[in-house]
């Protein structure tokens, strides 16, 4: 579990605050990247704890978003989801060697139907709560594949980067 | 509460979870104004929508009410009508001049015209079918009026400008009705295209069909065609709805079509009716042969 970036959470959460939630382009793109975060926070947490954490984390961004409750809502419904939504997706093989997998760990396939799945899911339950009447909730689905897709690019982004941190580290390490 | 504790501590993370929710929705909600309005109006159309529903269901239950107060009130417009209006010139002619020779009853000389029909009544009032008997040859209607309001034999009982039957016998409070669909009864139907008169009768097979007899085969008829009461008629006043032809069957060597009628009345629906006498029905009737009636 040490094997998590946290300085990059930190980095993340404060980069939504002062950058991503500026980013209003057409109406449509307003990626949430702190998702990242909870998405990458250990599944061998109590999972109580861990939607408390997911509340803190929404709580923060809506302070500064002005917008009551929605992302504390949809933070502590990923976090709740998770643990369920990573036995659809993830090998069963793979979750008994390692109960706990890091997201660099897990092979690309089941990468993209775990964290795409959930990122779509919060992204299209927050522009839903935003919009919060049945006619827009075709374009709240349209806003948030949309931003999931950036999201996930974003994402795999800085999986590449911290791997091959990780293997600068060893290397030096090792010498 | 032993067992509710155990079930909260079984199910925490959920009960955390809705809690959570809970408190992201109360923060939504109090904080933001957009929402609070969409809120109150989810909330003004949910409590309209189910106020809408009862109010529905309570009009439909006071809609049999309703019927009645409706068919009095236009039976008494009609009625108010024609007393200001008055009968067209010639027939007030010809009543007033009756008056004078002290020749009509008392009850012939308060005649007036039924609203568009043009026909001269001295005689209407409302009614409802409290039985209405199907199945039989020979089926009768009851109504809730009787000779204290004024019915009389020989009256006739419409639906509108459509003939339902007319008065057989009355007692005290209520009136025996006999329809078109009774095997007995014969009626003389008019087709006004062609101006010629022919007899209804009920088959007694359907209650929603009767037979056209004596029609002639050189006149011509078709579907469709309406059949109205003829003027030979002294019960029915002469022009009100009978029928329409639903279908013509030529007979082999037979001089007359066989015709078959669609009834203008309904008589699984039929509630409300109003019981009519023509004027002069009894100075009429006093002409022809007893046997004819």
């Amino acid at each position: 579990m040490n094997r998590r970036p946290w300085v990059l959470f930190l980095f993340l959460i404060f980069m939504q605050v002062s950058v991503f939630n500026r980013i209003q382009w057409l109406g449509v793109f307003n990626p949430m990247v702190y998702a990242i975060v909870l998405l990458w926070l250990p599944l061998s947490w109590n999972r109580a704890f861990s939607m408390l954490i997911g509340f803190a984390v929404g709580w923060w961004i809506d302070s500064s978003f002005q917008s009551g409750g929605i992302h504390a809502m949809a933070s502590v419904w990923l976090m709740y989801f998770k643990p369920y939504w990573v036995k659809f997706t993830v090998s069963s093989v793979q979750l008994q060697d390692n109960p706990d997998p890091d997201l660099r760990d897990i092979e690309i396939r089941s990468l993209v139907s775990y964290a795409g799945g959930l990122l779509l899911m919060h992204h299209t339950l927050l522009y839903a709560l935003e919009a919060f009447r049945w006619a827009s909730l075709p374009s709240s689905i349209f806003r948030g594949s949309i931003n999931t897709l950036l999201v996930s690019g974003l994402l795999w982004a800085l999986i590449q980067w911290t791997r091959s941190l990780d293997s600068r580290k060893l290397q030096e390490n090792r010498y | 509460m032993g067992g509710l504790a155990l079930w909260l501590f079984k199910y925490r993370s959920l009960a955390l979870f809705i809690l959570l929710e809970s408190i992201g929705a109360w923060m939504t909600f109090s904080g933001v104004s957009y929402h609070r309005s969409r809120l109150n109006q989810f909330q003004i159309e949910i409590a309209g929508n189910y106020q809408y529903r009862i109010h529905r269901i309570t009009r439909f239950m006071g809609l049999d009410e309703e019927n009645i107060k409706l068919n009095q009130e236009i039976t008494a417009l009609k009625l108010q009508f024609s007393a200001k209006n008055g009968a067209n010139d010639s027939i007030k002619g010809q009543i007033a001049t009756s008056n004078q020779q002290g020749t009509l009853s008392p009850l012939q000389r308060n005649t007036f015209l039924w609203p568009d029909s043009g026909i001269l009544l001295d005689f209407a009032a409302p009614a409802r079918v409290v039985f209405c008997g199907l199945g039989n040859q020979q089926n009768y209607l009851l109504l809730d009026q009787g000779s204290l309001h004024g019915i009389q034999p020989r009256m006739a009982v419409l639906q509108g400008n459509k003939i339902a039957g007319q008065v057989q016998a009355v007692s005290e409070h209520f009136a025996r009705v006999v329809p078109l669909i009774h095997t007995k009864m014969r009626t003389s139907a008019l087709h006004p295209k062609s101006q010629t008169v022919a007899s209804l009768v009920w088959d007694g097979v359907s209650n929603r069909y009767a037979e056209l007899l004596d029609f002639p085969i050189h006149i011509p008829i078709k579907i469709g065609d309406s059949l109205v009461s003829s003027s030979y008629s002294a019960v029915y006043p002469p022009g009100l709805r009978l029928g329409r032809v639903d279908r013509i069957e030529i007979i082999p060597g037979a001089v007359t079509y066989k015709i078959r009628v669609v009834l203008a009345t309904d008589y699984r629906q039929l509630d409300h009716v109003q019981v009519i006498r023509p004027a002069l029905q009894s100075e009429r009737e006093k002409l022809l042969p007893q046997d004819l009636n």
